[in-house]
């Protein structure tokens, strides 16, 4: 393969974009340790030293995978949109979770957050309303029990929702 | 105090904490928790291990570690059935046990295949108590000597070696090993507690919480991963007769034994756990057999050997993370995390200060590996069950086990935002080839690492000399060094063999 196909392929290539993401968190550790004080070794040492000497590692890994991208390139692939869109959704609904624990509690959050994550699993021609019967049973159960195991049995504190007290 | 000198403390002071009704409770629910998560293809150990843990904070010590020990035991084991049954190994560490245990299944030998898988595992197991038990205390013994040079390089060593062992490849896994160890240095810097990278969130003061970033990182990015996957697997064949093993285990001792200490000795090694301990074992077996043409057609040596030796690694992993709090896998990087929100570090102080703790540990593995055989073998058709059971409906609850166990660790919302973020970011990694394994290891044993890398310079006065004067550090550099350059090396005298033949 000539330099030029070689250099096209190496910029498509999955290692690349994961070189200029990795570069960018050596960049961050950088400019965020820009203000960090100067301390003596004979009291410890500075406390930006470390991590920039692990930016630098990083940085140097980097020019490797680089190297080793450049004589045989991955291509980026494009996942399947429906792929994308129910692990974008799945994410959206396990970060909601932090979001809704304290107004609606732990049991109706956490039921809500797996009956969803059940529904954007299975395969639409086996939604019926039996197996949707099925996973709102399961899912409010399993978060009652749960929530009755160690909360009510073993004292932990769960939030028990804003919109209930 | 002389650890060798106190063996039987060592041994019996934990007998108390152990026999006893509560603590054999939990073992047992230990036990079967830990075979449930193991049976079913894309649960692993370590998603067990690390959703159940939060679970035990109110617990003591004693019964927190005897009852995670438990699940580990039983989930490695546990990978054997769906293996088995549908040849889908249900952890890593099983897949050499599908090479003979389907083909058995196919032809109707599924439950001798279990039965054999069970027995093995329990006998490889207590083969790996045994060298937990004699080789930990020594280990401990001698780590009293290292000093923070030598402790910072170990730290480095396992890294390295994780690196080589996890990723697709060594450069990939020193990304992930060196992307755990920044992660790690967020909150307060450990020697003077000057906040790093918090960027004004307060909850970032006292850095990321390690089992939270675990149950990220094998909880819900699993889940991502397994939001791809489709096939429901189905079982054919029906589980009769597990005792009819017991005949198959004559003749097996010496396959066993040599399987067992394969296993173990690879468990020792940090980043190499049950999978390389079982493949390898496998191998070995073969080379050794007098019929190895029936490996990989329901060969009933090659399934002893790969069930005694990933159970055996089990021992073994342990020893490094009892003596030098060096996690042999990733199931005993959160072990680890366990230990240190009891308010105990791995290393010698464990095997002075808390002995009963260390009996603990050994007794409640030996009564694990009893409820394992028990529940193996008396079960195996309940839990075989669960395999075929509806992905999506097991794929809800565990969410529901992590959304719990992330938010219990401090009663913090903050900590499931964070694991839900660790988790698309641990799932995105693996699609581009770092493996978490690397990154959770580098989290772990960052603290380690920086600290007495801090200290080594502090106490040389700014001179790094003593890494290479001390013989122990100067050996631990050399094998480093070997284990980055001897894959470049001879790929470089291949081609040159390859360029002048040419």
């Amino acid at each position: 393969m000539g330099q030029r196909p070689k250099l096209a392929a190496f910029l498509s290539s999955r290692e690349f974009y994961v070189g200029i993401v990795l570069l960018g968190i050596v960049a961050a550790v950088f400019w965020a340790s820009r203000a960090y004080p100067f301390v003596p070794w004979s009291m410890g040492g500075p406390p930006g030293f470390y991590p920039r000497f692990l930016a630098v590692i990083l940085a140097a890994l980097v020019v490797f995978m680089a190297i080793e991208a450049f004589r045989n390139p991955t291509p980026l692939t494009r996942p399947p949109s429906d792929f994308a869109i129910r692990v974008a959704l799945a994410f959206g609904l396990f970060f909601s979770a932090s979001l809704l624990l304290l107004p609606l509690g732990f049991r109706l959050t956490a039921g809500l957050v797996s009956l969803g994550l059940m529904l954007i699993i299975i395969d639409r021609p086996s939604v019926t309303p039996k197996s949707v019967a099925i996973m709102v049973v399961t899912a409010f159960g399993i978060s009652l029990l749960l929530a009755f195991v160690f909360q009510d049995l073993a004292g932990r504190r769960l939030p028990y929702g804003a919109v209930f007290s | 105090m002389e650890i060798l000198g106190n063996l039987w403390t060592l041994y019996s002071s934990g007998a108390g904490m152990v026999f006893a009704p509560y603590p054999l409770f939990l073992i047992l629910a230990g036990t079967v928790l830990g075979i449930g998560f193991g049976a079913m293809p894309g649960l692993s150990s370590t998603m067990a291990l690390a959703i159940l843990t939060p679970l035990t904070f109110r617990l003591g010590a004693g019964d927190a570690m005897a009852f995670l020990i438990a699940v580990y035991i039983g989930a490695v084991f546990a990978g054997a059935l769906s293996a088995i049954l549908v040849n889908i190994p249900g952890t890593p560490s099983s897949i050499a046990t599908s090479f003979d245990g389907y083909p058995m299944a196919r032809r109707g030998e599924a439950g001798r295949a279990i039965g054999l898988a069970t027995m093995s595992s329990f006998l490889g197991g207590f083969f790996g108590l045994i060298i937990l038990m004699t080789l930990s205390p020594a280990l401990a013994q001698a780590a009293r000597s290292f000093g923070s040079w030598e402790y910072c390089l170990l730290a480095l060593l396992a890294l390295t070696l994780i690196s080589y062992v996890s990723s697709s490849s060594v450069i990939r896994g020193l990304i992930g090993g060196v992307l755990g160890l920044l992660i790690a240095t967020i909150g307060a810097d450990v020697i003077m507690a000057y906040p790093r990278f918090t960027f004004g969130v307060g909850e970032l003061g006292s850095g990321l919480n390690m089992i939270v970033l675990m149950i990220g990182f094998f909880g819900f990015a699993e889940i991502f991963s397994q939001i791809e996957e489709r096939h429901r697997p189905h079982i054919h064949q029906r589980v009769t007769n597990l005792l009819g093993a017991v005949q198959d285990l004559k003749g097996q001792a010496v396959n066993i034994l040599r399987s067992s200490s394969i296993g173990a000795g690879v468990g020792i090694l940090p980043g190499a756990g049950g999978s390389i301990a079982s493949i390898a074992a496998y191998g070995i077996s073969r080379r050794f057999s007098k019929t190895p043409e029936k490996f990989g057609d329901g060969s009933v040596e090659g399934l002893a050997a790969a069930e005694s030796s990933n159970n055996s690694s089990v021992g073994g992993a342990l020893v490094p993370m009892m003596t030098m709090g060096i996690p042999g896998d990733p199931m005993t990087a959160v072990l680890i995390g366990a230990l240190m929100v009891h308010g105990l570090s791995p290393g010698p102080g464990l095997y002075i200060e808390n002995p009963e703790l260390v009996s603990t540990i050994f007794l409640g593995y030996f009564v694990a590996l009893i409820c394992m055989l028990i529940v193996g073998l008396g079960a195996a058709r309940l839990f075989a069950r669960l395999i075929a059971f509806p992905r999506h409906l097991v794929l809800g609850v565990i969410t529901i086990f992590c959304i719990l166990g992330t938010y219990s660790i401090q009663n913090s919302v903050f900590d499931v935002g964070v694991a839900a973020v660790a988790g698309l970011i641990g799932f995105l990694l693996k699609k581009v080839g770092i493996h978490p394994a690397p990154i959770i290891l580098g989290i772990v044993l960052g603290p380690m690492l920086e600290n007495n890398f801090r200290r080594a310079i502090l106490l040389g006065d700014g001179d790094l000399s003593p890494f290479l004067t001390r013989p122990l550090s100067l050996t631990m550099i050399l094998i480093i060094a070997f284990v980055l350059l001897a894959g470049p090396i001879v790929r470089l005298i291949n081609s040159l063999r390859v360029n002048s033949r040419a």
